[in-house]
């Protein structure tokens, strides 16, 4: 038997069912899709294509361009069948809990099933209107490739035309490159969409078409076929990958097989002896009886001829079984006709949901039964009403049957998961969305709350899963909660309040760690994080694995020792750092505040562990020896107004610069307690720390040079490794990039040193350092930073009195909506966190995704004969009407300049904003990205997307809208498509070489 | 002795808590009355109390109770053999909220039953349940419990005409719907070693009525909703007492291996005062009438799904709902190993 294949994600899009949920609601209930049967007469009204006999989808010209990196003006050249398609898959991805975007780079396979585009018959008939995207809007290959461009899939791509039977043949062929490794994804669908009269009146000419309208397989009324459009794509796995990573899964796929009639009574006639052998092959490949299928999709289009000849075949197939009830069989066809290309994929779909379900649909036919049907009354039924499938695994088949003799069968079990997954905990969750627009954003908060607040799913399956299938877009929400309840709240908060939101576009070198120093410490600091992330127990466990070893037969556990202080806030330290490393958030910048530059050189690979160790354990023990009459104060006020006390005293020195505000003294008790007064009697606030030490000062000289000795006996490692490959350490000891070595001496100059914090800050906020992630137990480094630099952001990890786990995960959520993607493996690690389905069939679908209309463009389909099938709209960007375009900022002088032809820009009197304004509106309509303001160094490939299709497209533009560039050669043009501004030089040449033949009021 | 399994738990309030403070603005029925004479704090509502209009139905509530306790138990609703649903306040005479219910969740071809009856509808429905699962026709049961009173309220009705035997009902009941799954298993987990309901009105009159009216009789002007609450608040607590003695001679239990008690959950003030007369202080009560309102056949159901929460090894819960209707005493118990 061969390896099966799992269906973890479907998503379909049929007349009467907008998603799969609808899609089972109707199949239960028996529905018919009401056609609308109207004279052929009347005029064709806005968007309604409904003609007799066809089934149509209310909302095929929907779409989403900026999901897909397509600019709104390719979107309109895009056959829509394409963009059917690319958003199916998206759905389909993100229902088996995989994100789409996280996807790319991987070897899925794209294998789609089309038995027509009318689109491409419509728009490359007439040379004098084929541009270069509408070139790449056409065409059948494009159906699949566009889906593996899109979304960097490198697995094969094909789109496959069997006629009636090309989406399940496209199932056939993926099926066998999973399994053979050739790809190890793969997204099977189909696509119909019903755009011009040819395959119609074939149908008709052909004998084949239905007088009343409808298909009604296996009925005594069945006198032909009605058309019907769709979309439909199902995800696929090898079953053993789905299981090892727990993906949600519908069912299985056990085998299939293809075939074709051979030479039989004529090229479009079915073949009885053809289809019984395509599904005695494919039961044998699945290793199944006859006998064992507890129900049948069959092809059923409703044609007398046809349905008897499969009848016969099935009669055939099942004769001499020994099943104790007839083989219910039943076809989608005659809930809303046939989907051509779609056809397949949508009978395979109706299976899936019935063996997942483990309830049978009836078949819509009360008309009554085929005759023929009498003669194999014993072993087949059509089932009247839902049937529940009681069998311990559930086994079912589809066939689908080419008009071209081209044959396939597939066969199907359910899958049961045998463990339960663990109860539920109340733990905290970060439940996450991204969209890549603001009011995107909003939209799918406002809609994911509503279903939220209701949903029964388990908190922790819920949140998991909205991590797993997050595409990372720049524009996210990140909220921690324990229940649905509170995390819906906390959404519709969020999508509630007016402010803007930043969006995370953040890179590696905007993020600095900040590891703290003494003081922060406090008793079970890293309790929690050891119990919620075992990634940090394990490096905390190392950590003091370290500290023991460096310690042993030291005296360090006197009173005032600072031992457990220095080896604890390291341990944390070090854990942290790792920990968040390991998660996938890297720095671009390290520094730590004193002591904590040890734990910052150390992940900086400027030390091991060891040495790290030492420097501790030494600094403990020498510093212990230190005297205990010193004191340190802290000031609120600038270094210039301090230095001037300092000037009178003898025995204080300063400690730490910890901001442009903000200055540490240390030194003796008695100066130290002179120069408080004094300070005092100026007005100036200053807070005494509790501690008898004065470190960073020349108490500490001694312990400097014991420090020195000891660790100079100690294997320092000089090099680093590779530079550029570890974020840097910025030292708080000499205020600058560590460059090269660490000397020993470094650590023992750091005690008498002073912490140059706030110049560190300064230093980190000059190399574009935006982001501090305070790598400690409390808050207070981030509280300095601001003070050094108020436009700079912080994050740490402990909530109002400690870390915890909220705290934890508040920190990490902060960081995702700051645009750092963690891998979000670490937080489940341990957990038995369940990844569900996006629209499960019987309870509530996540919502779906705002779309905005794309009207065709008018002028490509004026060729032919005929009316337009749309009425004479015309796309303008401006018409859109959802709430996308709101978003976008848009210059309105220079769109109304662009598209409506009127020119409001004086070109003869301002030639350079003319033409910039001219240029930014063309970039707007043929740039994939939503750019809110195009400045003159914006570059068009790098930022605005522009592929070479794109700047090709943008030449065309240009020279509509400004015929001084006459017939210029695009490649001319292409050495200036850099930056905008120099673009717009070099087009404002063209204008000052004409000015004196310009007129001021001159259209455009 | 067989005990079925609480293989999972869950329970559906409609919209927001209602204070006593909001019905006094909406009904003019004072606040300071309610607390003093009642003792409830808050309930739910499947209407907007300031509008009257409707939001939910009780297919709607026990559709999410229902969602919720298939969720908890991890359980898909093909796994499910039998449905038993118990309400006094059914949408339709038929079909049943039960059939529609199952509907509603993808299910067919399985025993499908509703029971009528006030609070001790629930004890029965489980009941019912658990004999499924002992005769084997089922291996699974869904058992819900849900009442709503939105067809029994009159938007813009002047209060102040009302007589006090049917003000207090306003103020004293509430909407929800509660589930559970039990399975025959042996899986670790909560069980009920005990359900049992008798009916002891025999010559006593009837202690609450519930009126319904049909497409003849819709139109007559007859009192829907009665309590007499003398008599409920003389023989509550009586029933309730000899409940309790019925059950821990059932289970062969002491009254000191109760850890958790069950009280009937008529208003906030009854139960206060039934539990004091039991002597049970030892156990934790799990009581929630005075926030959800009295929600009848949910009632017992809540109780369960929050009493789940705290139960651990060694727990001993036992509970009863006493039915003022024609009198029915229900007793029930819950243990963990």
């Amino acid at each position: 038997m061969k390896q099966a294949i799992a269906v973890i994600g479907i998503d379909c899009y049929f007349p009467g069912a907008s998603d799969p949920q609808q899609y089972w609601r109707m199949l239960l209930e028996g529905k018919v899709h009401n056609f609308a049967v109207r004279d052929r007469a009347d005029p064709p009204q806005e968007h309604a294509r409904c003609k007799h006999g066809e089934a149509t989808l209310d909302h095929a010209d929907l779409f989403n361009p900026e999901y897909f990196g397509i600019s709104s003006s390719e979107a309109a050249l895009m056959d829509p069948q394409q963009r059917l398609v690319l958003m199916s898959a998206w759905r389909a991805i993100e229902d088996g809990s995989h994100s789409p975007r996280r996807m790319s780079g991987t070897r899925t396979g794209v294998y789609m099933g089309l038995m027509s585009s009318e689109w491409t018959a419509w728009h490359t008939c007439n040379p004098e209107f084929v541009s270069a995207l509408s070139g790449s809007g056409s065409g059948f290959c494009m159906v699949a490739n566009r889906v593996s461009y899109c979304l960097n899939f490198t697995g094969p791509s094909v789109a496959i035309d069997t006629a009636c039977s090309s989406s399940l043949t496209a199932l056939h062929y993926a099926y066998r490159d999973l399994e053979a490794g050739e790809c190890d994804y793969a997204l099977v669908g189909g696509v119909n969409l019903l755009l011009g009269e040819g395959l119609g009146a074939f149908y008709r000419a052909a004998g084949l078409s239905s007088a009343g309208g409808m298909c009604r397989p296996f009925t005594g009324k069945a006198d032909g076929i009605s058309r019907s459009e769709g979309v439909a794509v199902v995800f696929l796995r090898r079953f053993e990958d789905a299981i090892a990573d727990r993906d949600p899964i519908y069912c299985k796929v056990l085998g299939t097989a293809v075939n074709h009639n051979g030479r039989a009574n004529g090229v479009t006639a079915p073949n009885r002896w053809a289809q019984v052998r395509v599904m005695q092959d494919a039961y044998k490949t699945a290793g199944v009886n006859p006998d064992d299928i507890s129900f049948l999709e069959a092809h059923g289009t409703g044609t007398r001829l046809g349905d008897l000849i499969e009848l016969n075949a099935l009669t055939d197939v099942h004769n001499g079984d020994t099943r104790s009830r007839p083989l219910p069989i039943g076809s989608i066809k005659g809930n809303f006709g046939h989907a051509e290309g779609a056809a397949g994929i949508a009978g395979f779909i109706k299976a899936a949901l019935t063996v997942s379900h483990r309830v049978l649909p009836p078949a819509p036919c009360a008309e009554g039964e085929a005759s023929a049907l009498d003669a194999s009354k014993s072993f087949l039924e059509i089932p009247k009403y839902p049937k529940k499938l009681s069998e311990d695994t559930v086994i079912g088949s589809v066939s689908s049957f080419g008009l071209g003799g081209s044959n396939v069968h597939a066969v199907l079990a359910s899958h049961d998961y045998l463990e339960k997954p663990a109860k539920a905990d109340s733990r905290s969750e970060i439940y996450v969305i991204s969209a890549p627009s603001e009011a995107g954003l909003r939209e799918t908060a406002t809609g994911k709350a509503a279903l939220l607040s209701r949903s029964p799913y388990r908190t922790s399956d819920l949140g998991w899963t909205s991590r797993c299938t997050d595409a990372g877009w720049q524009y996210r929400y990140a909220v921690v909660g324990k229940t649905n309840r509170e995390i819906a709240g906390k959404l519709k908060d969020k999508a509630n309040d007016p402010g803007p939101i930043k969006g995370g576009n953040l890179q590696s070198s905007n993020i600095a760690f900040m590891f703290s120093g003494q003081g922060d410490e406090y008793d079970g600091m890293a309790a929690c994080l050891c119990d919620e992330w075992p990634l940090f127990a394990e490096h905390h466990h190392d950590a003091w694995r370290a500290l023991g070893k460096a310690s042993e037969g030291m005296e360090l556990t006197d009173p005032g020792s600072t031992w457990s202080t220095q080896s604890s806030l390291f341990a944390f330290e070090y854990a942290l750092g790792s920990g968040l490393i390991n998660a996938g958030i890297t720095p671009g910048f390290f520094f730590g505040h004193s002591l904590g530059e040890i734990a910052a050189a150390t992940l900086a690979n400027l030390i091991d562990l060891d040495t790290a160790a030492a420097i501790v354990a030494g600094r403990s023990l020498y510093m212990n020896k230190a005297p205990v009459d010193g004191a340190m104060l802290a000031v609120h006020a600038p270094y210039d107004t301090v230095s001037v006390y300092l000037e009178d005293s003898q025995g204080v020195s300063i400690a730490a610069h910890n901001s442009p505000s903000q200055i540490v003294l240390s030194g003796d008790y008695a100066a130290i307690c002179d120069i408080e007064n004094r300070l005092k009697v100026a007005g100036l606030r200053t807070t005494v720390l509790r501690t008898h030490r004065a470190f960073h000062s020349h108490h500490m000289t001694n312990a400097a040079s014991d420090l020195l000795k000891s660790l100079g006996t100690l294997n320092v490692r000089e090099e680093k490794v590779s530079f550029g490959s570890f974020p840097a350490l910025l030292s708080t000891v000499t205020g600058e990039v560590v460059a090269g070595k660490l000397p020993v001496s470094h650590w023992s100059d750091q005690l008498v040193k002073p912490v140059l914090f706030g110049d560190v800050v300064k230093l980190a906020s000059g190399m574009s350092v935006t982001h501090f992630i305070e790598i400690g137990p409390r808050s207070t480094l981030s509280g300095l930073v601001k003070k050094t630099d108020p436009s700079a952001t912080t994050v740490n990890f402990c909530g109002s009195k400690k870390t915890d786990t909220d705290s934890l995960l508040s920190g990490i959520a902060r960081l995702y909506e700051m645009g750092v993607m963690p891998n979000w493996d670490f937080l489940a690690s341990g957990r038995h966190a369940v990844r569900l389905h996006g629209t499960r069939s019987d309870f509530f679908p996540l919502h779906r995704y705002p779309l905005q209309r794309i009207l065709p463009r008018l002028e490509t389909l004026e060729s032919g004969d005929g009316e337009s099938q749309y009425g004479g709209e015309v796309c303008q960007p401006e018409e859109e009407t959802s709430s996308f375009t709101d978003a976008m900022a848009s210059v309105p002088d220079e769109k109304k300049a662009c598209a409506s032809g009127n020119a409001d820009i004086n070109r003869g009197e301002n030639p350079p904003a003319a033409v910039l304004g001219i240029l930014v509106s063309c970039l707007k309509a043929s740039s994939p990205i939503p750019a809110a303001h195009i400045g003159r160094d914006v570059r068009l490939s790098e930022e605005l997307g522009l592929d070479s299709v794109a700047l090709v497209y943008l030449r065309e533009l240009l020279v509509e809208r400004i015929p001084e560039l006459g017939g210029i050669a695009f490649a001319d043009l292409l050495p200036h498509l850099t930056t905008v501004g120099e673009c717009a030089d070099y087009l404002e040449k063209f204008l000052v070489k004409d000015a004196d033949s310009l007129t001021p009021e001159r259209s455009i | 002795m067989f005990k079925p399994r609480i293989a999972g738990a869950g329970e559906y309030l409609p919209g927001l808590p209602v204070t006593n403070m909001e019905l006094e603005n909406c009904w003019g029925l004072p606040a300071e009355w309610t607390e003093r004479f009642v003792g409830t704090k808050t309930r739910h509502f499947c209407m907007d109390v300031s509008t009257g209009k409707v939001i939910e139905d009780i297919l709607d509530i026990s559709i999410e109770a229902a969602h919720s306790a298939l969720a908890n138990a991890q359980m898909e609703p093909h796994e499910v053999e039998a449905i038993v649903l118990s309400t006094a306040t059914p949408k339709y005479l038929m079909p049943t909220v039960a059939t529609e219910l199952a509907d509603a969740l993808g299910i067919v071809g399985i025993p499908i039953l509703q029971v009528q009856s006030g609070c001790a509808g629930s004890i029965q429905a489980l009941q019912i349940a658990s004999d499924m699962l002992l005769a084997k026709r089922a291996s699974s049961v869904l058992a819900v419990g849900a009442d709503v009173c939105t067809k029994h309220y009159v938007h813009g009705r002047d209060f102040s005409s009302v007589p006090q035997s049917e003000l207090v009902n306003y103020v004293l009941f509430g909407d929800g719907a509660g589930a559970l799954i039990l399975t025959d298993d042996d899986m670790p987990g909560c069980r009920i070693p005990l359900l049992s309901h008798r009916f002891v009105g025999l010559g006593r009159p009837p202690g609450q009525l519930i009126d319904w009216f049909g497409l003849g009789d819709r139109l007559e002007d007859r009192i829907a909703l009665k309590e007499d609450y003398k008599a409920i608040e003389k023989n509550v607590p009586i029933l309730a007492k000899e409940a309790l003695q019925y059950g821990l001679d059932c289970l062969s239990w002491h009254p000191e291996d109760v850890t958790h008690l069950f009280p009937p959950q008529l208003s906030g003030l009854m139960t206060e005062r039934i539990v004091s007369s039991f002597g049970l202080d030892h156990a934790t009560e799990i009581s929630c009438v005075a926030d959800t309102g009295n929600c009848g056949n949910a009632l017992p159901f809540l109780q369960i799904c929050r009493a789940l929460e705290s139960m651990t090894g060694g727990s001993r819960g036992i509970g009863m709902a006493i039915e003022s209707s024609k009198w029915i005493q229900a007793v029930f118990a819950m243990e963990v190993e």
